[in-house]
């Protein structure tokens, strides 16, 4: 087996686990700010105890985050020596910048949040919901900094070949970031919004805990929708800026293999790679020109016009693509249906909405990891784009069985969590807001001090 | 060349941070399984619930750290230490979800389960770390590439085993502290933990000097051409030999610091030791010590990667010293308020926001 094929296959499993569980957090975690706030303001129990189950789910959905992200920075070590070397001087700043700025602050907060809350005033209470989700909104923009540096290089010289730095904030901000950070993180706002109104919508369909279901699935819907709305412009932003700086990914991404002046817009299509034609293209007319240029008539690059070797992956970009797409689409629709309900004040009754807004809690997730697929796919062969190919980026002295091992204990390893945590937050929807907190302080405290102290 | 210096010092600062707090949560984990009792293991787990997450941070800033700082390093060092890197990742990986899963039902199998993943989760990192350092003093083995160059097996030499049991009782003595300020009715116990690791230690750091001094005495030339270095073994010497003392004084906190005294003496000595090289070529290891025997010769630092020759550009150093510049005193504040807003409340902790004061 061949240490490159193998060392992608694992950073390929091992990111697309990990990135479930940032998709849901980043999301939930501002919608506990919500809800923590409406607790601020009316001091109810109800409030309370509604923020505290939200913050409990997003806690173990955080763990398993951050237990499958330790993995991340490392593996570029491990598996990537020659990719560390080579973009060292660029690539480790913004990694080292997320821990200092971001991952200590999510970390410290996250810990008053959940262990010290009953140990905490109203205030640092609504402070520490806050600065958690700030923190992992900002550990989220350094990350994509790091990525959208290997999708748009920027703010370097090369000096013998190698990438050195001239220019921090040209390279933290490349001409991918914003559009790319915009469009990844409402997605997530997308996804954990879902999933809490999904979760809230099981709830209604078991006619349990209503009352703090409503409340959750009102604001949780509204959430979605406009998060949901604001990602046709930001898709679209992001768009535009892959059709003026990676041409090759544009085309894979929408299938377009000869250049042509007013490229379709293709609905549905079937890419044939070997022939470097479209078995099926069903488009609309002018529509990709226009959206990537403003102009119906500009010429689109297509990709027989680009060298075979550093033609992406057709099918990998143009499927995951396609589908992430339709997904947003849906979410648009789902969010309406919803909120119309919610207008009616007819949600509890709305069963089949309520349904299918349960079904669709893993597709928020879906979406993004498609996202990010088609992201990665479409910069094949590079890296790093147009400086550094993957294939000259593996730790080639790492012996091929030592990475096959490695992935099969990853892969046991992260199967085995995620369908504990899937267990476990049964487990926990199960018992309702009303359950037991498994992290009061004080309390359990006390009373181990005491059994202690008195067998003393 | 200033900079770099300055990059030295601080993934030292660093990794003194992760040994201080990382260590503190790594030792409990590790005495978590030597203690049957049901109610003082949940004791012992809820002492470090709010902080642990904060303080594996500092691992995770040091392999970041050193990606931006020493890129050649980074690359060198994990991918030349594979398994037992994927290996302390499995530990890290396991704790971290065992805390959070252990909490969530309360059924005898379940905590068994998630305590057992628990306290080997802190094992193995606790002693791989060790054996990491350990390997980086006597120096491995690096290829034209600067790749390692050597096998797994290769890095399980007995001096690196030894330092890998001496970094587990140094964890342990230093959980042990932590325990004496925030579990004070479990004391009894937790002195006769603290001792044995103490016993360890000093036994281990004891035979470890008198090695490397015999077989690595290219690592005393720096110490001898600057006396002042002494400084470092001089302090873990000093926090070794009043832990004992500690133990039984009325300052909670005082096993907290000596250990921590000793760590910082200890990373500082492997700094002072190894200046300005961070990965040692092992092949060369002769010519240091001809070097060390006085026939004057700068080929020794050639094929290792140094401060100077594995460093980032002087702009990259500057940016990550802005960024840390202003992002590290607004960590430590924060982590100082945060652990005095918990302590206040809580009658156990009332210490700890001393401690943290002085150990950081």
């Amino acid at each position: 087996m061949d240490v490159l094929l193998l060392s992608r296959l694992q950073f390929a499993i091992t990111a697309a686990i990990h990135f479930i569980f940032p998709a849901l957090t980043i999301g939930m975690a501002w919608l506990n700010v919500v809800f923590v706030a409406r607790y601020f303001r009316s001091g109810d129990v109800e409030d309370q105890k509604l923020a505290n189950f939200w913050i409990n789910v997003f806690t173990l959905t955080f763990a398993l985050g951050v237990a499958t992200g330790v993995v991340m920075v490392f593996q570029f070590g491990t598996n990537w020596g020659d990719y560390a070397r080579f973009v060292g001087d660029i690539f480790g700043a913004p990694l080292a910048a997320e821990a200092v700025l971001a991952f200590f602050l999510e970390a410290t907060f996250l810990g008053v949040l959940v262990w010290g809350r009953n140990r905490i005033g109203k205030k640092l209470f609504l402070v520490s919901s806050f600065l958690v989700a700030f923190g992992a909104t900002l550990s989220a923009f350094w990350i994509i900094a790091a990525n959208s540096w290997q999708q748009t290089p920027a703010g370097y010289n090369l000096v013998n070949g190698r990438p050195e730095l001239s220019d921090f904030i040209a390279a933290v901000f490349s001409p991918s970031t914003i559009p790319r950070y915009l469009h990844t993180v409402d997605s997530c706002l997308i996804a954990g919004s879902l999933f809490v109104v999904g979760v809230s919508a099981w709830f209604l369909l078991r006619r349990k805990n209503e009352e703090f279901a409503l409340k959750s699935i009102k604001t949780a819907l509204v959430f979605f929708l406009i998060a949901s709305l604001v990602q046709v412009a930001l898709g679209h932003l992001h768009a535009v800026q892959v059709a003026n700086t990676q041409p090759a990914k544009l085309a894979a991404f929408e299938g377009i293999f000869d250049t042509e002046k007013g490229a379709p817009m293709l609905i549905f299509g079937i890419p044939n790679e070997e022939e470097g034609k479209m078995d099926v293209a069903i488009g609309i007319p002018k529509l990709l020109s226009f959206i990537a240029t403003g102009d119906p008539e500009a010429t689109i690059q297509g990709l027989n016009d680009f060298p075979e070797d550093v033609r992406p992956p057709v099918a990998l970009s143009f499927y995951p693509f396609h589908v992430m797409f339709y997904l947003g689409g849906y979410f648009i629709l789902l969010g309406l249906i919803g909120v119309f309900y919610r207008a009616k004040n007819k949600l509890p009754e709305a069963k089949c909405f309520l349904k299918i807004a349960m079904y669709s809690i893993p597709l928020g997730v879906i979406a993004c990891e498609l996202g990010w697929m088609a992201a990665e796919m479409g910069r094949q062969p590079w890296v790093v784009y147009g400086l550094l190919r993957t294939a000259d980026a593996v730790s080639y002295n790492v012996p091929a069985f030592q990475v096959l091992l490695s992935i099969f204990i990853f892969v046991v390893l992260f199967v085995i969590l995620c369908l504990v945590y899937l267990f476990l937050l049964r487990k926990k929807l199960a018992a309702g807001p009303d359950g037991l907190d498994s992290y009061s302080f004080d309390d359990a405290d006390a009373s181990v001090e005491n059994a202690v102290g008195g067998g003393e | 060349m200033v900079l770099q210096i300055i990059w030295y010092l601080l993934v030292g600062v660093i990794i003194s941070g992760y040994a201080i707090l990382g260590g503190y949560d790594m030792g409990v984990g590790c005495l978590y399984l030597f203690n049957k009792d049901k109610k003082e293991r949940a004791g012992m787990i809820k002492a470090i619930g709010p902080f642990w997450d904060a303080n594996q941070v500092w691992l995770i800033l040091a392999g970041g750290a050193i990606f931006a700082a020493f890129p050649f390093v980074f690359a060198t060092v994990f991918s030349g230490f594979y398994l037992a890197m994927i290996l302390v990742l499995v530990g890290l990986i396991l704790r971290t979800v065992s805390i959070e899963f252990r909490a969530q039902l309360d059924t005898p199998g379940w905590a068994k389960i998630w305590d057992l993943a628990f306290g080997v989760g802190s094992f193995i990192p606790s002693i791989l770390l060790g054996v990491a350092i350990g390997n980086i003093m006597r120096g491995i083995p690096l290829d034209a590439q600067t790749n390692y160059a050597g096998s797994f097996w290769g890095l399980l030499n007995p001096y690196s085993l030894l330092m890998g049991i001496f970094s587990l009782g140094l964890f342990i003595m230093q959980g042990s502290g932590f325990l004496m300020i925030t579990r004070p009715l479990m004391i009894k116990k937790i002195q006769k933990w603290a001792k044995n690791a103490w016993v360890c230690s000093i036994a281990l750091f004891a035979i470890l000097s008198v090695i490397t001094l015999m077989v690595y005495p290219h690592l005393a030339v720096n110490l001898l051409a600057m006396p002042v270095l002494f400084i470092f073994p001089l302090l873990a010497f000093l926090g070794l030999a009043f832990y004992p003392q500690s133990l039984k004084s009325k300052g909670k906190w005082r096993p907290v610091i000596t250990s921590s005294v000793t760590l910082l003496g200890l990373v500082g000595l492997v700094g002072a030791s190894l200046f300005p090289r961070l990965v040692p070529n092992f092949n060369t290891v002769d010519q240091f010590t001809s070097a060390f025997a006085g026939s004057a010769s700068s080929v020794h630092l050639q094929n290792s990667l140094t401060a100077f020759n594995a460093s980032s550009s002087p702009l990259t150093l500057t940016v990550m010293l802005i960024v840390a510049g202003i992002g590290v005193p607004v960590m430590l504040l924060y982590t100082i308020y945060v652990y005095s807003a918990l302590s206040k409340s809580g009658s156990a902790n009332q210490e700890l926001d001393k401690n943290v004061k002085v150990s950081v």
